[in-house]
């Protein structure tokens, strides 16, 4: 779409700070956009930029060239692909003379679109508006399936010029502040209202026409569609002045794994009684799953975890009320403190398996160096460390169990770096049997299993952790 | 080719923003970087609105090529072929 001799008006990074001032100017607080520990469970692993943020800084952009009052006569956006907090994005505006009252601008992300507005204007004559600074805070509604097809209500608008004037001025300076309100009400309706908690802002489509001085200040909506096979809404808008429709879905929710009442049921042995297990990334998935699933056999279990220290406890707690002993620590296999490291030895384990594991996202195709790279650390780098940590700290024999991928065998598009790092986590297990006493190792390529970082928004039959490991750590993975 | 595949193509050249886009029976995700899971639903959006079928969530999953899809709409009535 680039024209080759077309360069970006304006680059963009955001950061923890963007996030958080848009969500307060906004009133859009959904936890996608300002939870790093909650973001990490969907979809994309971590914070998503917000998608009307993205238009506000592109309609800024738009008026730099702009003279005198302009009102927004129509409004068309679509979100393509998500903008992750610390992506750096690049905006492309058709024409920045601000001659033109059509605009159209795009948003790419490594030359990926993942953004396009077309915006018309014309001249305004500015009316004085009257609209608060806030209002009260909205709770991040979890809507239901009646609620996405019978939903409908109303918001109030709001709006902080002076915030708006210091960080996008151009657009304060040129634009009808009534429709910056109705526009940035739109985030807030998708984010915390519908379809709210599980919520993906698909675009945007609105007309703007003279709004009567006393209409009432507020945005309303009702359900017009809803496709419960693609977990997708339209909905209507109407507001002072303005018509339009939204479309938004319904994103996946985390993925819960069995609790130990189920799992005890299924673990009939008592093969880890008296044993010691540590679970590197225990929190959630497929880690989750194998601390369950050895303490069920009657392993004392350690969980570690890097950020999700509440999910940690839950599993714990959950092991603990089914007469299972487990602990918590905080470990980060790229960065090990001292202190953390001392008491991970101090256990003294008999097994440790290893499930740190950043978020897998397929999203690019060919080799990128960096990439692997960045995976190397965590399934190479951080198992070495911990291996021969132990090792120096005379922890005495272990074994280590390896949750490989069969995506070495068969290479999915934009798992090439992924499968290759797991690929070199197995020859680094090998070496380390091979080389170290008091090592064994056992490396397993598991199909793609139903966790946090399968999820999708298609349907997918995969298999789930419970069925899958308990084989392995019942049989080959236990003790030599 | 029919004019089902011709109408079929734009939705291909408008939702994946590939004006140029020649539609085969082997396209698919892995030779298409654009064909991904938000884009695929968009598409099966806007087949079943301009061919007026309805997909279940398997047919939905199964057309993610563009052979096993154009199979699944001439086995749901449309007109479509190669």
């Amino acid at each position: 779409m680039t024209h080759p001799s077309q360069s970006a008006a304006v680059t963009w990074q955001f950061s923890e700070q963007d996030q958080l001032w848009f969500a307060n100017f906004s009133g859009d607080f959904n936890p996608i956009h300002v939870d790093s520990v909650q973001a990490r469970r969907t979809l994309f692993g971590t914070q998503v930029v917000h998608g009307i943020h993205l238009v506000i800084g592109a309609l800024n952009s738009i008026c730099q060239n702009m003279t005198g009052l302009r009102k927004i006569v129509r409004l068309d956006t679509q979100f393509i692909a998500p903008v992750l907090i610390g992506d750096t994005v690049q905006l492309f505006v058709q024409d920045m003379s601000g001659d033109h009252e059509d605009q159209i601008s795009w948003i790419t992300n490594h030359g990926r679109n993942c953004a396009k507005m077309k915006v018309s204007f014309e001249q305004d004559t500015r009316q004085s508006i009257n609209l608060p600074i806030s209002v009260e805070k909205l709770v991040c509604h979890e809507a239901s399936e009646e609620d996405y097809l019978h939903g409908g209500g109303s918001l109030p608008l709001f709006l902080n010029g002076a915030e708006l004037s210091e960080k996008y001025p151009d657009l304060a300076r040129v634009v009808c502040p009534l429709q910056i309100a109705q526009i940035i009400a739109t985030s807030r309706l998708v984010g915390m209202q519908l379809p709210g908690l599980h919520s993906l802002y698909n675009g945007l489509s609105v007309e703007f026409s003279q709004s009567e001085p006393d209409a009432p200040s507020e945005l309303t909506y009702q359900t017009l569609r809803y496709l419960p096979r693609y977990k997708r809404l339209k909905l209507s808008l109407a507001s002072a002045g303005l018509t339009g429709t939204l479309e938004a879905s319904v994103r996946p929710t985390p993925i819960t794994q069995p609790k130990m009442a189920h799992i005890t049921n299924l673990v009939q042995s008592k093969a880890w009684k008296s044993k010691r297990a540590i679970v590197i990334g225990g929190s959630r998935g497929l880690g989750e799953a194998a601390a369950k699933i050895l303490a069920a056999a009657g392993a004392e279990v350690l969980i570690t975890y890097l950020a999700g220290e509440n999910d940690a406890n839950a599993v714990a707690e959950d092991i603990r009320s089914a007469g299972g002993c487990a602990e918590v620590l905080r470990y980060d296999v790229l960065k090990p403190n001292e202190p953390d490291f001392k008491k991970l030895a101090a256990f003294g384990p008999d097994l440790v398996c290893y499930f740190a594991t950043p978020k897998i996202l397929l999203n690019t195709s060919g080799f990128s160096e960096s990439k692997h790279d960045f995976y190397a650390q965590y399934f190479v780098t951080g198992m070495w460390n911990l291996v021969t940590g132990f090792l120096g700290a005379n922890t005495g024999p272990f074994r280590l169990f390896n949750p490989s991928t069969n995506y070495i065998d068969n290479v999915v598009p934009g798992a090439l770096e992924y499968a290759m790092a797991k690929a070199d986590s197995e020859v680094l297990c090998n070496y380390m049997a091979e080389e170290f006493n008091n090592v064994s190792c056992c490396s397993r390529r598991l199909p793609p299993i139903k966790t946090d970082q399968s999820v999708s928004l298609l349907h997918k039959e995969v298999g789930d952790a419970v069925s899958e490991l308990l084989p392995i750590l019942l049989g080959d993975a236990r003790s030599v | 080719m029919n004019n089902e595949i011709d109408r079929l193509t734009e939705l291909f050249r408008d939702i994946l923003e590939k004006p140029d886009l020649i539609l085969v029976p082997e396209l698919d995700g892995k030779s298409e970087e654009k064909w991904d899971s938000f884009s695929h639903i968009n598409l099966m959006i806007a087949v079943e609105e301009e061919f007026e079928l309805t997909f279940t969530p398997t047919e939905i999953e199964e057309s993610r090529n563009a052979e096993n899809l154009v199979k699944i709409m001439a086995e749901k009535g449309s007109n479509i072929h190669w």
